[in-house]
């Protein structure tokens, strides 16, 4: 178990196996996805008060939830990278803001875009629109601060610093967020988890969506990863190998 | 305990010698709420609508404004190097320097959001709980600003960054706060929410100060 | 099929088809965006790489070359 956890620090193994498992990680989310999009946008029944725009849901439910758990992921690889010095730690923290800005937006989006049918305006300070819009600043803010640093080591720190601060928040801007919501309006809310009063031919999509999105956020931090580890050991000669390869392979295209 | 005495001394004497300091962030206060009759109307009943709120927004950019002359001074002459170098209990020095510099940015504020919250016709009962939940609030938002402050002072130009950096950060101090008002003017009991901002003000006292020399230490290096 | 009589009827969505195929259309695109922008910065990054030994190549054939030219004069 220690053994594997140090490995996984290694960045060329995390390279080498992160390349292994692309392929089956790839084809698994597409069956994944594949299934329960088709499944859940053609054969499931609509729903009997917001009839087929409860569809919106498959998508919006996990996206606002990923993004939610990549500010964990971000905050548990800034701890590693501040108590252990790891660096692949960083350069997986680096990959989670863009990507977990886009999930937060793309669960906004979703979010209003159903919002307009159900509410009659794209905007409503929902508590969970309202906390998902604060969790993408949270987001922004990581990502302008390390733009802001030249040296990467050094921003690579005050990014950990400040996802660690942003994780203490995180519970107290959602329960504070809730607490405003109820004080001053209550909004019907977009939800599949409410299974004892939906059937399972309605919530099973949402497992196939769920786990196929949750695929899909570990290929594109691993992308990014795999990025960042050719650029910060491009002195190491496992990457001079790596990339003499590639670039053999790559020479007629490019 | 001496060296957060002298800490504590050397800071407000630095303060009082700059007044501009002290004084600015007041103004922007000053100027800032008197702006928004002006926008909004002067309509006794929307302006008692929003007086809580706007006074709260308020009070948190003039906090969030004031935060630029905590390290920028000490972090130029290098003393702050030598701050992190020296062999005293650095979380109490860190917490002296936020103490005394809420004590010249943010305590002026909250003496002087009654006389403002009044001008925007907020009711009498309203105002006690206003300087409450300012009073326990602002040290709040001093701790975490600083937070903010420490990690961008290295930078070159960190004024709006740390805007983006910590206004997130200032969600539940506002909600809260307004919050308490609220309950207040709808005679509802203030003490409960009251408890939970000083919850918020202890978590942020005993963690706070880590994140600062943390920051620090990335910032001078 | 499924639960719509008709390709059309699945196309409409009930009324709603702003709303649920402007979802997934952004939801398409927050895929594409997420693959591709690490895609493309990966080959820009391969390509300058490329350049870069390319240009080492170059200079170390010419130091050769020097060398060959300056021992063929003094023979």
């Amino acid at each position: 178990m220690w053994q594997w956890l140090y490995k996984l620090t290694s960045p060329k193994w995390f390279y080498t196996i992160s390349g292994q498992l692309m392929p089956w990680l790839v084809g698994l989310t597409t069956f994944l996805l594949g299934v329960g999009l088709i499944w859940g946008l053609a054969f499931t029944p609509p729903d009997y008060q917001m009839g087929e725009n409860y569809r919106i849901a498959y998508i919006h439910v996990p996206a606002a939830s990923i993004a939610m758990g990549c500010y964990y992921m971000m905050a548990i690889m800034a701890a590693a990278f501040l108590i252990w010095r790891i660096k692949m730690a960083d350069m997986v923290a680096k990959a989670c803001a863009p990507v977990g800005m886009t999930f937060t937006a793309l669960a906004l989006f979703t979010g209003s875009v159903w919002g307009i049918p159900t509410w009659g305006t794209w905007w409503i300070w929902d508590a969970r629109l309202t906390s998902t819009l604060i969790m993408m600043f949270l987001f922004i803010g990581v990502m302008a601060l390390r733009s802001a640093y030249d040296s990467e080591t050094a921003g690579g720190k005050a990014c950990a610093v400040l996802s660690l601060v942003g994780v203490v928040n995180v519970p107290i801007i959602k329960y504070s967020v809730e607490w405003w919501n109820t004080l001053h309006q209550g909004a019907s809310s977009l939800s599949l988890s409410n299974t004892a009063a939906n059937p399972p031919e309605i919530w099973m999509p949402a497992f196939f969506v769920g786990f196929g999105l949750f695929g899909f956020y570990l290929i594109a931090i691993i992308l990014r990863t795999r990025n960042e580890i050719l650029i910060r050991e491009r002195k190491a000669e496992w990457v001079g190998e790596v990339l003499s390869a590639t670039l053999l392979v790559n020479q007629g295209e490019v | 305990m001496n060296i957060v005495k002298a800490t504590l001394r050397r800071e407000l004497l630095i303060a009082f010698r700059s007044p501009g300091d002290i004084i600015n962030p007041l103004m922007f206060f000053v100027i800032a709420v008197s702006l928004f009759p002006l926008g909004v109307g002067a309509d006794q009943e929307f302006l008692r609508e929003i007086a809580a709120g706007v006074i709260w927004v308020t009070a948190l950019l003039a906090v969030m404004l004031s935060m630029d002359s905590l390290f920028r001074s000490d972090y130029e002459d290098g003393s702050l190097e030598q701050l992190l170098l020296s062999p005293q209990p650095l979380y109490f020095i860190i917490l002296a320097k936020v103490c005394s510099h809420w004590l010249v940015s943010g305590l002026p504020l909250v003496i002087l959001a009654p006389v403002f919250a009044s001008m925007l016709a907020l009711p009498e009962q309203g105002l006690f709980p206003l300087v409450a939940s300012l009073l326990i609030g602002t040290p709040i938002l001093t701790l975490l600003g600083a937070v903010g402050m420490a990690l961008t002072v290295g930078l070159s130009r960190s004024g709006l960054l740390l805007a983006v950096l910590i206004l997130p950060l200032y969600v539940p101090v506002l909600v809260f706060g307004t919050g308490v008002v609220d309950s207040a003017l709808n005679s509802l009991g203030t003490a409960g929410l009251l408890a939970l901002l000083g919850a918020m003000l202890i978590l942020a006292i005993s963690l706070a100060p880590l994140a600062i020399i943390a920051a620090l230490r990335i910032s001078v290096s | 099929m499924g639960s719509f009589d008709s390709f059309s009827d699945f196309l409409a969505m009930g009324g709603y088809a702003t709303y649920v195929w402007s979802a997934y259309a952004f939801f398409i695109l927050v895929l594409i965006f997420n693959v591709w922008q690490p895609i493309l910065s990966r080959k820009k990054y391969l390509k300058q790489q490329l350049r870069r030994e390319q240009v080492q190549q170059e200079r170390a054939q010419a130091q050769q070359k020097r060398e060959e030219m300056t021992n063929g004069s003094a023979t």
